[in-house]
């Protein structure tokens, strides 16, 4: 990196790295009581500690409590975490099968529709979920979509497509078209060019929008909710019950928080792996670079 | 001219697939919602269409005018908030100093989850059974579950600004600290060069190349705050609450002839969501021209 | 090997043409540089031979053979990029050998050929290397022998030297030069550098908004510019406007100059004359000055590895003599320039639009 290139004399501020510390504190911290309150049994007020823990009552109970309970078929954790991994991937794929023709021709061509067609795809992103959701349900019902994983599946690409078309679109700018001007000269017809040139160059910008669609559809609470009535279960809608009908510190509830978060930490590594650098998450450049063409 | 056609062609197979879906499934859900609201829902025995007699319901209705206040004050203040913080935590972690790697893949860990996750941690920490109220009983600074103040299920609504700025802070540092790490280093070695003193460096040179990411951010923020249901629903009063949970209880009643209202109540908070924006866009455009940017 | 011949080529992108009715004719073998300032067509054309741009008239002939219609992957060409373009997910020697897997041929049998034409540009060490671990110069010799290993019959050269500082540009030219004569391959390179043009190319043409100004060899282009704006762009050369008074004798603000060139212009016309830096002598002011000859005082000194360069201020006007080295005039010593009658060139007014700094 560039800065390392040029060291600049000037360190972090003292108030700057007790910030930062304090920050680290309020956004990682919490995990912990949450890793705590999943294993324990008994935790009265005002203990700061609970007084019995999962490992103690493991015998003593005639069904399976905490993680034991979320682990066992009886939770139905595991269908949740399959649907929505399944759910994702699906949402992922579409998504990218939709959005790259419509990210290449925003990228790589200037019509006269262009600001209309960009403004329209910021729409889903403005207008709010619950508007979409509530119509969506209605023309589902019509349309036997209601309560399926095709329909879920739609109403997750709504907020998931246009992310992902931001994306590709910036990749494809990135891209310069003289890799595909080169090999024509050197021989390579349209399919050759793709499959050497194109797809190679831009396979770590599709895996990013890819892995992106799959993190918004596995995130995505409220559009579950409402086309799945109450009847397919991801891992948001049943941490959403949890949360309404346990206590302070439910250990299941607790358990439930970890798991949920399970997703989007793989998606962390997945994400750094392919982009090598420490600020992947941040989304595709607003502004689109000029373009070096003629 | 057969080349412009084939263009033109090529331009809107490009689009097509990714505008189909968007289309069916974006613009379709807010024209049956429309048409509700505007008294034509068939299936409910509700024609009257055209009629905005909904529309003056809500309007009328001291419900609809404290929730749509409440909505403004759950959506301005964590804004606000994690707008400051967020662009403040990406100004200090600037410069890569040793572990800062590690800090930052943490900090972006509350930004892949899903915000129910945030909803989780309040409820543990900030519940009156919960963690701070133990530790603050510990210290005897309380003396029953009833003295620690009510930070969930309130109107002052502190228990879902907490699950929001859990998301919303680090979401910002994460979009401020790329355009950051765009930032050319020698920039600011010039501007050094030149006699700028470390913070004014910063002040002059860098903050202002940032902010349309720090306005993008925010937005961005807005735009999730203002249409939000499962985190009201779940850490908010049963009333006053926000118009999303508003429009989602009246459109659960028995009565499925006042689901009309409820869609009402959805395509105005649209169009309140749509029109601020459009206006912090525009008074953000006025301000970097009057700055002579654009 | 073929010859290439545009005939009435024009181009437009949405506007008024960036190419008129261009003619243009390389003969099988050797070198053509098309030298213009940037914006002036030139990689138009070129990319318009490659097949990468589709002329909206005219025609475009390999050895006479239309070629119009063949998209660029069959059009058997070879071309270098501004920038270098090596493929960033291929090491060197499958880049080099990208060409020939187009042809179906496998790595292995490629190998040879591969390692043949990276010898050529000095870079077989470096066949397992990725793109990014190269330098720029290493990066547009691949590109180089990339453009070359499937023996193309035409190649392209869009600018290979302007992204390379000085030492190494002289080193790629020495190397293009080599690779082109042992391959004789028919080359067409475009540049705004009047001297990498004029090293690398047999034929050249200086090109002014989408038409050629003037063409012929380097030597001709130098010494025989046709008009202000073609001279102008070359450089090394003092301009001067003077009032034709008799044949052979112009009155120009530095005096009257003795020509041997306007004979044929008739009295009190207005006309511009060119005298190349070189042609110029300078010496010691001393009595008995011969013809042509003017006092000035020196105004600035450069010394260059070979020569020197004066500016001479002669009544107020400016003028640049390039000496040998054996003597040297400090500044603001007063000196006296010679021009050469025969060296003074008279110079075709130029159209309005091709104005240029000199």
């Amino acid at each position: 990196m560039r800065q390392e290139l040029h060291g600049m004399p000037d360190r972090p501020s003292a108030a700057a790295r007790v910030f930062v510390i304090l920050m680290f504190a309020a956004f990682v911290a919490p995990f912990v009581p949450l890793v705590v309150a999943s294993f324990s049994f008994r935790w009265h007020w005002p203990d700061l500690l609970p007084t019995r823990w999962l490992w103690n009552v493991r015998d003593e109970t005639p069904f399976p409590v905490g993680w034991d309970y979320l682990l066992s078929p009886v939770s139905r954790l595991g269908s949740a975490f399959a649907n929505t991994v399944a759910i994702g991937l699906v949402v992922a794929a579409l998504a990218l099968m939709t959005g790259v023709p419509a990210a290449y021709v925003l990228a790589r061509y200037d019509f006269r529709a262009k600001g209309v067609a960009e403004f329209f795809l910021l729409l889903p992103i403005i207008v709010p979920q619950v508007s979409i959701g509530i119509g969506m349900l209605l023309l589902f019902m019509r349309v036997g979509l209601f309560r399926t994983y095709p329909g879920i599946v739609l109403a997750h690409l709504v907020p998931a497509l246009p992310y992902a078309i931001r994306i590709l679109t910036a990749m494809f700018q990135n891209l310069d078209p003289g890799y595909e001007e080169v090999a024509r000269t050197l021989g390579a017809d349209r399919l050759a060019r793709l499959r050497h040139v194109t797809l190679p160059l831009i396979a770590a910008g599709l895996a990013t929008a890819g892995l992106f669609a799959f993190l918004i559809s596995t995130n995505i609470f409220l559009l579950t909710f409402l086309i799945s009535g109450g009847r397919i279960a991801t891992l948001p809608t049943m941490l959403f019950s949890h949360i309404g009908s346990g206590g302070p510190l439910d250990a299941t509830t607790a358990g439930l928080v970890l798991i949920v978060s399970v997703p989007g930490l793989l998606f962390l590594f997945i994400a750094d792996r392919i982009t090598g650098s420490g600020l992947s998450l941040a989304t595709a450049p607003a502004g689109s670079r000029a373009k070096e063409d003629r | 001219m057969t080349g412009r056609a084939r263009r033109r062609i090529a331009i809107l197979a490009g689009l097509a697939p990714a505008a189909v879906v968007l289309l069916a499934l974006f613009v379709g859900p807010l024209v049956v919602a429309l048409a509700h609201s505007l008294g034509h829902a068939p299936i409910y025995r509700v024609t009257e269409f055209p009629t905005l007699r909904y529309y003056a319901a809500i309007l009328a209705s001291s419900r609809f005018r404290v929730s749509l206040a409440y909505t403004f004050y759950y959506a301005i203040v964590p804004t606000l908030l994690s707008t400051i913080v967020g662009t403040l935590l990406a100004l200090a972690m600037r410069r890569p100093v040793r572990g800062s790697r590690l800090l930052v893949f943490f900090f972006r860990l509350p930004v892949v989850v899903p915000y129910l996750v945030g909803a989780g941690m309040v409820v543990a920490l900030f519940a009156n059974g919960g963690l701070l109220a133990r530790a603050l009983f510990a210290l005897d600074l309380i003396e029953s579950t009833g003295d620690f103040p009510r930070i969930l299920f309130s109107s002052g609504g502190w228990g879902i600004m907490l699950a929001y700025l859990f998301k919303q802070i680090p979401f910002t540092f994460v979009i401020v600290s790329s355009a950051l790490a765009a930032e050319d280093v020698e920039l600011e070695q010039v501007a050094r060069t030149l006699g700028a003193s470390p913070l004014r460096a910063l002040w002059h040179v860098i903050v202002p190349r940032t902010i349309p990411a720090i306005i993008s951010a925010s937005l961005l923020v807005f735009a999730f705050n203002f249409q939000t249901y499962e985190i009201p629903y779940l850490l908010g009063a049963t009333f006053p609450n926000t118009v999303p949970v508003e429009a989602l209880r009246v459109f659960n009643l028995i009565d499925v002839r006042r689901r009309p209202e409820a869609m009402a109540y959805l395509i105005v908070i649209t169009l309140f969501s749509g029109v601020v924006m459009f206006l912090y866009l525009r008074a953000y455009r006025k301000w970097e021209r009057s700055k002579g940017r654009v | 090997m073929s010859s290439i011949t545009l005939v009435g080529i024009t181009k437009s992108y949405d506007g008024p043409a960036v190419i008129a009715d261009l003619d243009l004719h390389v003969d099988t073998g050797t070198v053509f540089g098309l030298l213009g300032p940037s914006g002036c067509g030139k990689t138009t054309t070129l990319k318009m031979i490659a097949g990468l741009l589709e002329p909206d008239a005219g025609d475009i002939r390999f050895d006479g053979a239309s070629v119009l219609a063949l998209p660029p992957e069959k059009r058997r060409i070879g071309m270098v990029f501004q920038q270098p373009l090596l493929f960033p997910h291929l090491n060197v020697e499958q880049n080099v050998g990208f060409g020939l897997r187009m042809q179906g041929m496998r790595p292995r049998d490629a190998r040879p050929r591969v390692r043949d034409c990276l010898a050529m540009v000095q870079l077989e060490r470096f066949a397992e290397r990725f793109p990014h671990q190269l330098s720029g110069g290493q990066q547009q010799r691949v590109a180089l022998a990339r453009a070359v290993v499937t023996d193309p019959v035409v190649l392209l050269l869009d600018e290979p030297l302007s992204n390379l500082d000085s030492r190494l540009r002289e080193q790629m030219r020495q190397l293009i030069r080599g690779v082109q004569e042992r391959l004789k391959i028919t080359t067409i390179f475009v540049s705004h550098d009047q001297e990498e043009a004029s090293e690398l190319s047999d034929r050249m043409a200086v090109m002014f908004d989408g038409r050629l100004a003037q063409s012929g060899r380097p030597y001709d282009l130098f010494m025989r510019p046709e008009s202000t704006a073609v001279a102008r762009f070359l450089g090394s050369t003092n301009l001067l406007e003077g009032h034709v008074r008799a044949p052979g004798l112009l009155d120009t603000p530095i005096g009257p100059i003795a020509v041997s060139c306007a004979h044929g212009v008739e009295a009190g016309r207005t006309v511009t004359v060119s005298v190349r830096w070189e042609h110029l002598a300078i010496r010691p002011v001393s009595a008995g000055e011969p013809p042509n000859s003017f006092c000035g005082i020196v105004r600035d000194v450069v010394f260059g590895p070979t020569r020197i360069r004066y500016t001479v201020e002669i009544n107020d006007v400016e003028i640049i003599v390039v000496a040998p080295t054996d003597l040297e005039y400090p500044r603001n010593e007063p000196v006296v320039v010679e021009i050469p009658a025969r060296h003074v060139r008279l110079l075709q007014e130029a159209h309005a639009s091709a104005t240029l700094p000199g």
